[in-house]
């Protein structure tokens, strides 16, 4: 093996090809990392994230223990809220235990832009499939049966929520929250366990379960939740039910039959802004004008499930909602990502 | 007396100056390219433990690569709409020739080397024509461009060769302008077909096959090639985001296409992309990398899904050993199998969406 000196290796580079390198980085390389990054990621991993799957673990204990109790839908709904609300608190975390073995789409299966969740909720319904009968079968079932909105379905459709107590219906009902909370549990003990995801974020190379090399490397990854969640909302909470001008499609906003729609909206700005706090390495004055003045146009907004998208001028009040939320995200950039040098996964937001 | 002058130069010549052959160049088993804190571009030489051994500047973000089969000479291409690919002499990190595409097309980002490395082809667009193109470069002539054949298919990104020397070309399908959106905007979403061609080794068509109608937006972009000639293709999906589609494709030829999937909710993870395709060292499996889902689906030659290892902005994908070598815009190089493993980290060097292996080289 020959090394070979070329004139244009940068001292970056030879400095970095000087020492041993990864896995034993952490341990050999004593360069101390920069505090204000570390300071982040301890916020980011323990005011925001630990809050949020403790939340989504108690509001889903609660929404199993009242459906339990009561399964009709009366009684359901406003524990189903408390979970929802919860879920996005926690939703915009696409890593580790939350993103394992498919959870994100059994707990929230949407857009359902084949309509499997009425069909595949009808075919269970009619046939009295037995995967109702235990927690593990249940784990197993359609994911187009799991979650909350099959839930919502269940609660909020008048196609399915005539059933009684003690029916099949309300069996499934119980099943679904029952694996709701099943699957919140798992998130968070496989979370905040010593060899837990809290530890992969925060020790980095040297976590028991190291996934990110660097702490740089996990700040990145809670940095890209925050801006490819804000994203999301933009793209697909309100570009799906504004459609074009020409064709807007207020029947596909995101929770309409719970009246959910701009709530979701609200609460994932809230959420985002919470993170954003937490990762900021100072003061962030265009984000929090910017976040304040998007979530007071939503919360002015008078359109629960976005039916307003129906017409020009309720159209045109969402649309300015996801063109702040894109001013947002400059501001993001600005006063979080360039200070502490992170910017979005060279390869993730440019392939070719 | 010139003619004796000459003579004896040449001898000298022969005699003092070597043959380069990969040795010379350390013999790297990967190139990759990638862009370091000051926004420079360069192709990097690995050797089998990922360790750099050399750096050759490049004058703009590159893409992929081509090595020549003997001689330590690498084609990097720029990326799409780049007009430039530059030769590198990997002995000595120097650019020895500079090829430009001909008026009215640009390249793609990929190439090959046929024929024992006597020529290089290069898959481009002719956006006057709106067709791919292969533009035909003698490597005994320096670089000459001697000739070009149709791809049968617009936007041809990859192209690889099976051991009979076929060709096969990845038509993406998709139409780009290098005057339009800084000539990487689509233009022809609504009429995508991408193809997947079969080229003779004297470049006529053998077979074409295109995908399902519901399928023609997924752009079939990268290839590898697998134990008895079977071909693997990665795709990205420029339809709806939210669908669920088929990211991976085998194919022997004469035979169909098979679209294997992971569960539904692992498919939808990989968020309709995939960067780069490989199989592994011992060709037991192959695999396919998805940047933007920050994970790698592993899938047996039947197309039976083998399992996700979660990696963020992973895209760089070769084959190593039983596994694979896969790269990150962290800078991170990594072994990959079931798990991972990291075999070099440099802090600031981005590595760009592609790692080639050098398989075969001769010392």
């Amino acid at each position: 093996m020959r090394h070979i000196t070329v004139p244009f290796l940068s001292l970056g580079l030879s400095l970095a090809l000087s020492v041993p390198m990864a896995p034993a980085i952490a341990q050999t390389l004593d360069i101390p990392e920069p505090a204000p990054l570390d300071m982040a990621l301890s916020r980011a991993v323990n005011q925001h994230t630990i809050p949020a799957v403790d939340r989504f673990d108690v509001a889903t204990a609660f929404l199993a223990d009242v459906t339990e109790a009561n399964c009709l839908p009366g009684n359901v709904k406003p524990a189903y809220d408390v979970a929802f609300d919860a879920w996005m608190g926690l939703q915009h975390l696409h890593m580790g235990p939350i993103e394992k073995n498919g959870r994100i789409l059994a707990i929230a299966f949407w857009p359902d832009k084949k309509g499997m969740i009425p069909r595949t909720l009808s075919g269970y319904i009619a046939d009295q499939d037995p995967v109702v009968e235990t927690p593990e079968a249940f784990a197993d079932a359609s994911i187009a049966v799991r979650g909350l909105f099959a839930l919502e379905y269940m609660l909020f459709d008048d196609q399915f929520d005539g059933y009684a107590e003690d029916s099949y219906s309300c069996h499934l009902v119980q099943a679904i929250t029952h694996d709701l909370h099943r699957m919140a549990a798992a998130i968070k003990d496989e979370w905040i366990a010593p060899d837990g995801f809290a530890q992969t974020l925060l020790m980095a190379g040297e976590a028991p379960q190291p996934l990110y090399l660097t702490k740089e490397e996990s700040v990145q990854a809670l940095y890209t939740m925050l801006t490819s969640s804000l994203e999301n909302t933009k793209d697909q909470r309100i570009g799906r039910p504004i459609g074009t001008f020409d064709k807007p499609r207020p029947e596909r906003a995101e929770a309409r039959r719970s009246g959910r729609s701009a709530r979701n909206v609200l609460l994932q700005l809230e959420a985002a802004r919470d993170l954003a706090r937490n990762l900021a390495p100072g003061e962030m004055p265009q984000t929090e004008d910017a976040f304040a003045k998007t979530i007071a146009l939503t919360e002015g907004l008078n359109d629960p499930s976005f039916e307003g998208a129906g017409d020009p001028m309720g159209r045109l009040k969402i649309e300015i909602i996801g063109q702040n939320i894109s001013a947002l995200m400059g501001a993001i950039a600005n006063e979080i990502g360039s200070p502490l040098g992170i910017s979005a996964g060279f390869n993730a937001s440019d392939g070719d | 007396m010139s003619t004796r002058r000459n003579f004896l130069k040449a001898v000298l010549a022969a005699t003092l100056v070597p043959r380069l052959s990969w040795a010379d160049a350390g013999s790297p088993a990967f190139l990759g390219a990638a862009k370091d804190t000051n926004g420079d571009y360069a192709l990097y030489g690995l050797d089998e433990a990922a360790q750099i051994l050399f750096r050759a500047p490049l004058p703009a973000r590159g893409h992929a690569a081509a090595a020549h089969p003997t001689k330590p000479e690498a084609v990097a291409f720029a990326r799409r709409p780049g007009t430039f690919a530059v030769v590198v002499n990997c002995a000595t990190g120097n650019i020895t020739h500079r090829l430009d595409a001909p008026e009215g097309r640009h390249f793609m980002g990929h190439g090959l080397f046929v024929n024992e490395g006597a020529l290089l082809v290069t898959p481009e667009n002719n956006y006057a024509e709106k067709k791919g193109v292969l533009g035909i470069w003698d490597r005994a002539k320096n670089y000459a461009r001697v000739g070009e054949v149709s791809t049968h298919g617009v936007g041809p990104h990859d192209i690889r060769a099976l051991s009979d020397g076929t060709l096969v070309v990845a038509n993406g399908g998709i139409f780009t302008h290098p005057e339009i959106g800084e000539g990487r905007q689509k233009l022809n979403i609504d009429e995508m077909e991408p193809s997947l061609a079969y080229l003779s080794a004297s470049f006529a068509l053998e077979e074409k096959h295109v995908l399902a109608p519901e399928l023609h937006q997924n752009s079939i972009r990268h290839l590898a090639i697998g134990l008895d000639d079977q071909v693997a293709f990665a795709m990205q999906w420029e339809g709806d985001e939210t669908e669920v589609v088929p990211l991976i494709g085998l194919h022997r030829r004469g035979e169909e296409i098979q679209l294997p999937e992971a569960d539904m909710a692992e498919q939808y993870a990989m968020k309709g992309y995939a960067g780069s395709i490989s199989f592994a060292g011992d060709g037991s499996e192959v695999a396919i990398t998805s940047p933007r889902g920050g994970r790698m689906h592993r899938f047996a030659p039947d197309g039976t899904f083998l399992g996700a290892v979660l990696r963020g902005d992973i895209c760089g994908l070769a084959p190593m050993g039983e596994g694979y070598l896969g790269s990150d815009g962290f800078g991170a190089l990594l072994a990959l199998k079931e798990g991972m493993s990291p075999l070099n980290a440099v802090p600031g060097l981005a590595w760009d969406n592609h790692l080639v292996a050098l398989p075969s080289l001769v010392g």
